[in-house]
């Protein structure tokens, strides 16, 4: 006898398979972009634009002033790569303020000796599973930096001086693999 | 209780986008499912609705006081925005014209059966039965009583057992 209170299993069964039901992938970006039409998510600040060209053009300038003093005919070995994590932890501050600053960092790294590049990557991150697409990580990568070090300590060493961790991200160091 | 205070108030300090993220990304999947449920699974309707509620939700967050959880009051706005919506979905006895995905002829059965309930009885099954809310929550929700949550989901469960028999009676 069926206690009309209680769900029996086969109806359990029945009503879990309209929890499958998840939203289409662009509802984020969306979402975001009307909520920063109506004034409630910060837009970029144009002036990003202003210092990403300059950091660029400082970035060109400096490349060409070092590069006659560099073995030209050679690209950089990078042989360690810094993936930048973030997640819940992840405190930022303002973006172009967080964009100068790691330019610098980077700019001291090359100063040093060390060769040196990276990327800043856009959110979100879509993953893959089997058929499925989503994006709804809880840790996504930011960027990365690639850098030619002599060791593995070397490499951890630059990656403990990244102000990435100060804003609660984590790194991920790895040796590239040469077969 | 405690990550989406942190997250709420790191959004309210400098309403950045990456803030922003962390709230929706919590949430969002289910206020939209709460909203198919209730709008014949249209999905351009859940959408614009879910949206609207987080449009409702951002510009009054720096008033919310805590006394329930986030979700909750995320639900309870979303609720009140879906009534708008009631009007087209009672136009359309069936499923929505545009189906969500791939229904099997288990999840038309259930759809259809679902969607012959009345918006209260609907509201009260797809909280409970389906999205998992205690009767405590949907009353706080729903500005009702506890014992009439109860009461509804008992009429519901009714109603929804005989039409799915009655369905596969005649498959």
């Amino acid at each position: 006898m069926i206690d009309e209170n209680e769900l029996s299993e086969e109806e359990r069964d029945l009503f879990e398979k309209l929890k499958g039901i998840k939203p289409p992938i662009e509802m984020e970006e969306e979402t975001i972009s009307k909520l920063k039409s109506e004034g409630l998510i910060q837009s970029h600040n144009k002036m990003i634009w202003v210092y990403r060209v300059a950091a660029a053009l400082a970035f060109f300038v400096l490349g060409y002033a070092v590069f006659p003093y560099l073995n030209s005919s050679e690209e950089p070995d990078y042989n360690y790569m810094l993936v930048l994590y973030q997640d819940t932890n992840f405190n930022p501050g303002p973006p172009e303020e967080m964009f100068d600053e790691y330019s610098h960092w980077m700019q001291s790294i090359y100063q040093n000796g060390m060769a040196i590049d990276g990327q800043e990557m856009k959110q979100p991150s879509l993953l893959l599973d089997g058929a499925d697409v989503s994006n709804n990580a809880t840790r996504t990568v930011g960027g990365y930096f690639v850098l030619s070090a002599s060791s593995q300590d070397e490499a951890v060493k630059i990656a403990q001086s990244s102000p990435h961790l100060k804003y609660g991200g984590t790194i991920e160091v790895k040796e590239f693999m040469i077969r | 209780m405690v990550q989406d205070e942190q997250a709420v108030r790191r959004y309210l300090k400098h309403k950045r986008e990456q803030d922003f993220r962390i709230i929706y990304q919590k949430h969002n999947d289910k206020l939209f499912r709460l909203a198919m449920h209730m709008l014949s699974y249209n999905q351009h309707w859940a959408k614009d609705a879910v949206q609207e509620m987080w449009i409702v939700a951002l510009r009054k967050v720096d008033k919310f006081e805590w006394r329930s959880s986030l979700n909750t009051w995320l639900t309870s706005i979303l609720l009140n925005i879906l009534k708008r919506y009631y009007p087209k979905t009672a136009e359309k006895q069936m499923v929505s014209e545009e189906p969500y995905g791939e229904f099997n002829l288990d999840m038309q059965d259930i759809i259809k059966s679902v969607n012959t309930l009345s918006d209260g009885y609907k509201q009260v099954f797809v909280l409970h039965d389906i999205e998992g809310y205690k009767h405590q929550e949907i009353a706080e929700m729903l500005d009702i009583k506890k014992g009439t949550s109860k009461s509804q989901l008992f009429q519901a469960r009714k109603l929804l057992r005989s039409k799915l028999s009655e369905l596969k009676i005649r498959s």
